[in-house]
């Protein structure tokens, strides 16, 4: 059994918080294979399932999680895809890269090295539209959010809090400093799946000058 | 086919059926606030929910039809004309080419639905032309509607075309100032609380597609600091650390780590897109199973009259 708690969030939906905090992306992919639940959502500690209670009871709901963390308990191995995605770092794609690295007591490049040779995952997206928080990143690295939030932050723009990389997708006002700019297109909105990255996607980062 | 926008209000978008299963990429729901009265809209015109229809967010809303529709009017009640002519909400009515529709405030609720049969043509985005703002997706490039916009008018389709239809009565929702709103305890509320089922909260300034705050005494939380991120839905009463509770509607981000206090059911959510400044609101307790029950019922009330329609 992998779950440490299973709480009700309202008369239609359901939080796991497993204990192994690892597990959540093999659990949202287990739980992704009913049909049972409008919703996977995952969050920073938990996975959280919206379903219909008309046309399933709470109770058989909640029998549907059990298997589903018994089957990720099975499955173990790693899930997600892996991408690599370059990143340009001139000064109109990376207003904050300098300060940044100044910030912690080193040159730019071997900043970056730090970063690059981080082990990136998308933790979860949230914030907007296919907003990723990547985690993994090397954690000796200092970094907080803007005072003054941009009121438009470009898509595509890496943004770095200590621990965490932060990707737009979309044009639209953020507080993250921004150290670079993926080349890659993010969010195709005339596509049937919009969103490049989705929860448990590792990153691999290429500095393009 | 279209029509003309003279006058749009405050707010007007188009909106349709919300986007499901996309909460993981971050993209949220949208779509109708009030989706029942949407829907009603919808039948009576003989539109699939996934039709876009006017949302108008308390008025004056005045538009020329460029074409002969046959148009509904659902969701808060306003004074309604055609060509200056006196006409009615919750039945299906007829309108020319020049003739102008023109509605004032509603007296109470917020949001008022235009429907046509066909459905007006937005960008469909994720299987929806429901507009989300904050990103500029859906509906008119993403945005809210303005005078000198032309609304392209989708073909209806053959079925009930010559159908005149009328609401059934007990279909009717009447709004007042006062919501009472079926909850039942969100993950954060503190045990044994009471107080919060016996007051009546105010509806704030601060209204919007995204949400609505409230005004009134919340328990104090223990812990006011940020609770690891986590996925939320419209419905659920987040109480950030000044105090006040925010009710998520359909536009609210796909994730949050503030306080979830209390969840508004599924069987009432619909009534939240009605909510304006001013407004008194109370929760009702329910336990899930409770809720449950509650849903069924209104599910097989409206099931009688929109067999399509799910709560």
């Amino acid at each position: 059994m992998t779950a440490q708690k299973i709480i009700a969030c309202g008369d239609d939906a359901y939080r796991l918080i497993p204990s192994d905090n690892h597990q959540r992306h093999s659990i949202a992919e287990a739980l992704r294979s009913s049909d049972v639940w409008d919703e996977v959502v995952v969050g920073r500690e938990s996975v959280t399932v919206q379903y219909d209670p008309c046309e399933t009871p709470p109770e058989v709901a909640r029998t549907h999680i059990l298997s589903a963390m018994d089957q990720a308990d099975l499955a173990q191995q790693e899930i997600g895809s892996s991408i690599t995605l370059r990143m340009r770092i001139d000064e109109k794609s990376a207003p904050e890269l300098a300060a940044c690295a100044k910030a912690n007591g080193l040159p730019v490049d071997a900043f970056l090295d730090r970063i690059t040779r981080s082990d990136l995952i998308v933790d979860m997206l949230g914030f907007a539209p296919g907003f990723a928080y990547v985690s993994g990143v090397d954690d000796t690295l200092a970094g907080q959010r803007l005072e003054h939030p941009r009121q438009l932050t470009h898509a595509g723009s890496v943004g770095f809090i200590q621990g965490f990389l932060g990707i737009y997708a979309l044009d639209g006002p953020g507080g993250w400093p921004v150290i670079g700019r993926i080349s890659e297109r993010l969010f195709d909105k005339t596509s049937q799946d919009p969103v490049l990255l989705a929860p448990g996607t590792r990153i691999k980062l290429e500095v393009s000058q | 086919m279209s029509l003309e926008i003279l006058q749009a209000g405050p707010q007007s978008t188009l909106q349709a059926t919300s986007r499901n299963g996309m909460r993981h990429i971050g993209i949220p729901a949208s779509g109708a606030a009030d989706p029942l009265s949407h829907a009603l809209g919808a039948r009576l015109v003989g539109n699939d929910t996934s039709c876009a229809s006017i949302e108008i967010t308390y008025g004056p809303f005045e538009a020329t039809f460029r074409c002969n529709a046959r148009i509904s009017l659902t969701g808060a009640i306003s004074e309604a004309s055609v060509s200056d002519q006196p006409v009615a909400f919750h039945e299906t009515l007829t309108v020319g080419t020049g003739q102008t529709l023109k509605l004032g405030h509603p007296t109470a609720g917020l949001r008022t639905y235009v429907s046509v049969a066909g459905g007006f043509e937005g960008e469909v985005f994720a299987s929806s032309p429901s507009t989300y703002l904050p990103a500029h997706l859906g509906g008119v490039d993403g945005r809210a509607l303005k005078q000198g916009d032309m609304l392209a008018i989708s073909e209806a389709s053959a079925k009930g075309a010559d159908e005149m239809l009328k609401t059934p009565s007990e279909l009717r929702l009447p709004f007042t100032n006062a919501f009472a709103l079926r909850a039942t305890p969100g993950p954060d509320l503190p045990e044994n609380e009471i107080e919060i089922w016996e007051q009546n909260f105010s509806a704030t300034r601060r209204a919007s597609r995204i949400g609505i705050e409230l005004d009134g005494n919340f328990p104090a939380i223990e812990s006011n600091r940020n609770l690891p991120s986590a996925g939320i839905f419209p419905g659920a009463l987040q109480l950030p650390p000044q105090g006040r509770g925010f009710l998520l509607l359909p536009d609210c981000q796909t994730t949050g780590g503030y306080p979830h206090i209390l969840q508004v059911n599924r069987s009432d959510r619909h009534l939240m897109g009605q909510i304006r400044p001013g407004d008194s609101v109370m929760f009702l307790k329910r336990a899930p199973a409770e809720a449950a029950v509650d849903q069924k019922e209104k599910q097989e009330l409206l099931s009688s009259w929109m067999p399509e329609f799910r709560l």
